[in-house]
């Protein structure tokens, strides 16, 4: 599996700090102070996710080749790239951590994917129904 | 200009389709064929050995009796030669069972752009065929009719018809065709798309058309129009009043990559949006792992003080990474409307800033692999003009340049060799970056009092309230905010 990283991740991590355990939950009162604040010393201060999408390559009898466009659900591009429908790929981007789900288009195909546990998986396989 | 016109689907790779065309199910999955532009009705693929014509998979009709049961290819460019394929019932019975071909031209007025089919081009029936020949495999083959070698594209439209529930499997499919339907444009005759550059990206998604070495332009944050910021409390390595609008510098990035997906330029544009602080700072970031090598030149800097050396490629000499520093005083970008802070004090006019625009030129083509993904880009504040003193994002090392010897002093509970950086010794950092445009807290405001969520946020891991940067219902006092 070809793995390219986007390279606007290296902007993204601009944003970022590195990655540690952390255990959540710590101490859910809130403080009046900032000063007060009871933080995991593992918690990065992050505002961003680190997201790997895997798009799932389809065979074609041909070479078959266009941009592939990933997004958010506004439609703004976040990744845009040359891709091979029959090849997989991996791409992992840094994205701010409130966005949940990611719009990708593909030629004249379209479908919104969730973002779970960090991971996005992209297939535009069709469903299996008669024609 | 060179104009190339290369066909979608067809010679996206300049590869020519070959001439026979075949289908013989091994993908073992509808779902895939019909990706590529086939379609099936009441007909699924067998995997049962008892069944299988040949290799892994076959196809079997599953369709009652009466009903429509038909297999059609994918649009395709005939020659000369023959249709063949296999095909046997599964089952011994000689009734009305067998196959019939179609052809269906290409009409673009039609909403799934199928002309109305041909005659009966070609018909097997098994009732014709001695018991038990039907169970046996069957070697079918037709002319392409010449009608259909026009060089306009046709779908063969294969029906298969049962009077029973026996089921009629098929194998080998062989046209004497070339592949000609496009499947991301919803299985439409592939189509000539211009590329005026030759860089293999259609124009309509090229963001530099006539231009071969560039070919897309993406940002971040995510919107064209849009910022992220960096905010920072400047007492460092003593706490401050956490109102982290010390210096606030928005900034948007725009990458401009080739068709490889391989770097080209890296450009920021940034603004300084406020400043509260009594003294002026300088800014600066770095790009962690990356050889400053890599970039051949830097432009847009805004130096003014003479404490920063520059390398010949516009980098900051002296450093294992590339380093850009934007500016060495704020003070030289902004244009202030009075008062001791801009634009953090309501009191005051609303001051705007000069945005400096950094341009990174690449020396080659680069590949963000993931080397460069597992590092990043580093913001830092370079405290009081001080090139020794550097602020950054929690957890992130300074650069070669900065003094490390104040690690650990003041309020300072950093361990380098734990690469533990810039948090107090309760873990809360000294800077804040965010991916919008931040809304801060007014001059002494605890960002508690302007963000309501912070503190649940912070004290959750960053579990709850991802968002809490965001302008949303119950989310933010107003008043505390500039």
């Amino acid at each position: 599996m070809k793995t390219s990283i986007y390279a606007l991740a290296i902007a993204a991590v601009v944003l970022g700090a590195c990655s540690k355990e952390v255990n959540e939950g710590v101490n859910p009162t809130t403080p009046a102070r900032f000063d007060d604040l009871q933080v995991d010393p593992n918690f990065d201060w992050k505002t961003t996710q680190d997201v790997t999408i895997n798009i799932e390559g389809i065979p074609t009898p041909v070479p078959v080749k266009s941009t592939l466009v990933i997004m958010d659900k506004q439609g703004r591009a976040i990744h845009k790239a040359l891709h091979t429908m029959s090849e997989s790929e991996s791409i992992s981007m840094t994205l701010p951590s409130h966005i949940k789900s990611l719009v990708v288009t593909y030629g004249s195909n379209e479908k919104e994917f969730a973002i779970e546990n960090g991971t996005v998986t992209v297939s535009f396989l069709p469903v299996d129904q008669d024609q | 200009m060179k104009k190339t016109l290369f066909l979608s689907a067809v010679l996206a790779l300049g590869g020519i389709a070959q001439a026979q065309f075949t289908q013989t199910f091994e993908s073992g999955a509808r779902p895939i064929e019909v990706a590529n532009c086939w379609s099936f009705r009441n007909v699924g693929f067998t995997n049962q050995a008892s069944e299988v014509i040949s290799g892994t998979y076959s196809s079997e009709s599953f369709g009652a009796p009466g009903t429509s049961i038909f297999v059609k290819t994918p649009w395709l460019i005939w020659n000369n030669g023959n249709v063949s394929m296999n095909a046997r019932l599964r089952a011994l019975g000689n009734d009305n069972q067998g196959i019939k071909v179609y052809f269906i031209p290409y009409d673009a007025m039609q909403p799934n752009g199928e002309g109305a089919a041909s005659g009966l081009v070609y018909t097997f029936d098994f009732a014709t065929q001695a018991v038990p020949n039907v169970t046996t495999v069957q070697n079918l083959s037709f002319a392409v009719p010449a009608a259909v070698k026009n060089g306009q594209p046709w779908k063969m439209f294969v029906t298969f018809y049962m009077d029973n529930t026996n089921k009629l499997i098929t194998d080998n499919w062989s046209m004497p065709a070339i592949y000609y339907s496009d499947p991301l444009n919803g299985c439409r005759p592939s189509t000539a798309i211009l590329d005026a550059d030759g860089d293999g990206v259609a124009d309509n998604d090229d963001d530099f058309p006539n231009d071969p070495n560039l070919a897309y332009l993406t940002y971040y944050p995510v919107n064209a129009a849009g910022f992220g910021t960096v905010a920072y409390e400047d007492l460092w390595p003593a706490k401050g009043d956490y109102d982290f609008n010390d210096l606030v510098v928005d900034y948007q990035l725009q990458v401009k990559s080739d068709a490889q997906s391989r770097v080209r330029f890296v450009e920021a544009d940034l603004y300084a949006r406020a400043v509260g602080a009594g003294i002026n700072h300088g800014f600066g970031f770095e790009i962690d792992g990356m050889n400053p090598a890599f970039i051949s030149n830097t432009t847009g800097m805004v130096l003014t003080d003479g404490y920063i050396s520059l390398a010949g490629n516009g980098l900051e000499a002296g450093q294992t990474n590339a380093v850009v520093i934007p500016w060495d005083n704020t003070e030289s970008v902004l244009n202030r409307v009075g008062g001791a802070f801009h634009n953090t004090d309501p009191n005051f006019g609303t001051g705007t800033a000069d945005t400096v625009h950094i341009s990174m030129a690449f020396a080659s083509p680069y590949i963000a692999d993931a080397y460069l993904y597992s590092t990043a880009l580093k913001p830092f504040m370079i405290k009081g003009r001080n090139r020794m003193i550097e602020i950054h994002l929690p957890d992130r090392a300074p650069t070669d340049l900065a003094d490390f010897s104040l690690f650990g002093t003041g309020d300072d509970d950093s361990n380098p060799g734990m690469g533990r950086y810039y948090k107090t010794s309760n873990n809360l950092p000294w800077a804040l970056a965010l991916p919008v445009a931040f809304d801060y807290p007014i001059e002494k405001v605890d960002i508690l009092s302007a963000h309501l969520n912070f503190a649940a946020w912070a004290q959750s891991g960053g579990v709850m309230f991802p968002d809490w940067f965001l302008n949303l219902p119950g989310y933010r006092n107003a008043a505390n905010i500039y």
